[in-house]
């Protein structure tokens, strides 16, 4: 059994998400594209949700997104996230195609302001040597 | 047309107490469950030759009980514990509802495999909080979540609310006169866990948040319990204790959604609208033919989505019709009669299912909804694993 958490969880790459993490470390946001059609998908898949083929890169994007919607918790979600209330989940919209979800943090960003359709942008946010999150803030 | 349409009957329902934390085991209450569903029918063990469930516990994060008995509650387990294994002509244990496996139960009756069958769902409330990633890593699907706190399902089912909220300029006010006569309901269903507690429309307003706009009343609670069905053939359903409730057609969702968000509403109605597609050509029925609707509403949300995705109302439209009432029990489309999870407590879609069957064989008691003879009920999210029934009077 897993040590019980006193930080945020951490993403336990595999070999599918590994490029994508190692991305982020290097402070880069990628999503998965299709070389036989140019599909993007996030998170990565095995096969393609476009074709069904399985020839797959990751593409760096521009890292800028609209805000799809969010929530505001006011109790930590888990244990890390108790000196960081309130916290906003949210869902953003990356730009380069529709229904290209994330799911992430907004920092930086007051509540009072959200909206749908808010233009964000991505954050990197080191949590340790070999971990960075993705995190997106508005009014940029 | 489902070339069995009407064929296959409900014969049985059965419940053991719903309770917060019972002090029996999850085996003894899906004992007593299965017992209760059996009588019902005017069945007894012996009878039995098929069981099915899903009894994967759906704890998200933190340790997931595989304990047989304690956590869950297998078909191989519960044959032993009835003492039906030598003649049991089949089991079945799907993961994701429990109503993949009423599906895989009807066919069994259909092709003749067996006589009755019984499904089941047991459900049983973990140690500490249900929903508590307590690990320190994220894996597989988690890692893309758990960093940010999407840990806790309220959390996704938020997020589609606020977006509905805001496309459609509504706020939690338009949900309360629902949220309300879905607790009154409750107060007349005998299995209810929130009987005996009604609430009002100003209670719903204060409730403690769990994740903006979603509170603690927008979110069904997780309970100790089980219940049952008995599935057998119209033919012989006929010949038993309680008129059946005949199985019409059914049809299950594939929509897998755009990822990066495990609900996200838009693909949710597209998941509903083309379970409903299927479903009416299943059973050469329309909207207009439901005379009650029991929708899947472990989150409240969920309620817009199949109301919506079904055709009942067009999208956006469904809150406004539950905040005018046509939702209630005297309402035009009268929908979870029984307090559905809501007031009923966490049992993944049985509580559709029975009050389906409940109301078509006029057995709602201060409930029914009178001369009911379509029943509708959907199951989950909208998106892949979904599923809808209708089940229909006989004669």
């Amino acid at each position: 059994m897993m040590a019980p958490a006193t930080e945020r969880p951490l993403p336990l790459p595999d070999p599918l998400s590994q490029p994508f993490w190692d991305a982020a470390r290097e402070h880069r946001l990628c999503v998965q594209a299709c070389r036989q059609c140019d599909h993007l998908a996030y998170p990565p898949e095995i096969a393609c949700r476009g074709c069904s083929g399985g020839d797959l890169y990751f593409r760096e994007v521009s890292g800028r997104a609209t805000l799809h919607s969010w929530t505001v918790l006011r109790d930590p979600p888990s244990p890390g996230f108790r000196d960081r209330l309130p916290v906003i989940l949210a869902v953003v919209e990356l730009e380069e195609r529709k229904g290209l979800l994330l799911s992430t943090n907004l920092i930086d960003t007051a509540p009072e302001t959200l909206r749908i359709d808010l233009p964000v942008e991505v954050r990197f946010e080191d949590v340790s040597d070999d971990c960075t999150f993705i995190h997106f803030a508005g009014g940029a | 047309m489902w070339a069995n349409s009407g064929k296959v009957a409900v014969a049985g329902v059965g419940y053991s107490p719903l309770e917060r934390r019972s002090a029996q085991s999850l085996a003894a209450l899906t004992v007593q469950a299965c017992d209760a569903a059996l009588a019902d029918a005017g069945l007894g063990r012996h009878d039995l030759d098929g069981v099915a469930t899903s009894p994967a516990m759906p704890r998200y994060g933190g340790k997931k009980g595989v304990d047989e008995g304690i956590d869950i509650v297998t078909p191989w387990y519960l044959s032993d514990l009835f003492g039906i294994s030598g003649h049991v002509a089949w089991t079945g244990s799907t993961n994701g509802m429990v109503t993949q496996s009423l599906i895989d139960g009807a066919l069994a009756i259909a092709a003749g495999l067996c006589r009755h069958v019984i499904v089941y769902r047991a459900l049983h409330v973990p140690d500490g909080r249900y929903v508590n990633f307590d690990t320190a890593h994220a894996v597989g699907g988690d890692q893309y979540l758990a960093p940010y706190g999407f840990n806790m399902p309220p959390a996704w089912a938020a997020i589609a609310l606020r977006r509905y909220f805001e496309l459609y300029g509504y706020e939690r006010a338009d949900f309360a006169r629902y949220i309300a006569d879905n607790r009154a309901n409750a107060q007349l269903n005998p299995n209810a866990f929130w009987r005996g507690k009604p609430i009002t429309a100003d209670d719903y307003l204060n409730s403690r948040m769990i994740a903006d706009p979603m509170s603690i009343l927008d979110c069904d609670i997780p309970v100790d319990g089980c219940c049952a069905l008995i599935l057998t053939s119209t033919e012989r359903a006929r010949d038993l204790r309680q008129r059946p409730a005949l199985l019409t057609g059914f049809a299950a969702g594939t929509r897998h959604g755009a990822g990066g968000t495990p609900m996200n509403m838009d693909d949710m109605w597209e998941g509903a609208r083309e379970t409903a597609g299927r479903l009416w050509t299943a059973t050469g029925l329309s909207p207009a033919d439901i005379d009650t609707a029991q929708l899947y509403d472990g989150f409240s949300p969920l309620v817009l989505t199949w109301l919506e995705g079904m055709g009942f109302c067009e999208q956006g439209e469904g809150l406004a019709f539950l905040r005018e009432g046509h939702g209630s029990l005297t309402g035009r489309l009268p929908i979870n009669t029984g307090g559905g999870a809501l007031g009923e407590g966490r049992l993944h879609g049985m509580t559709q299912l029975a009050e389906a069957v409940m109301q078509v064989t006029d057995r709602a008691g201060e409930r029914q909804v009178s001369g009911a003879h379509h029943a509708l009920a959907t199951i989950s999210n909208g998106l892949a694993k979904s599923t809808a029934f209708i089940f229909s009077r006989d004669g």
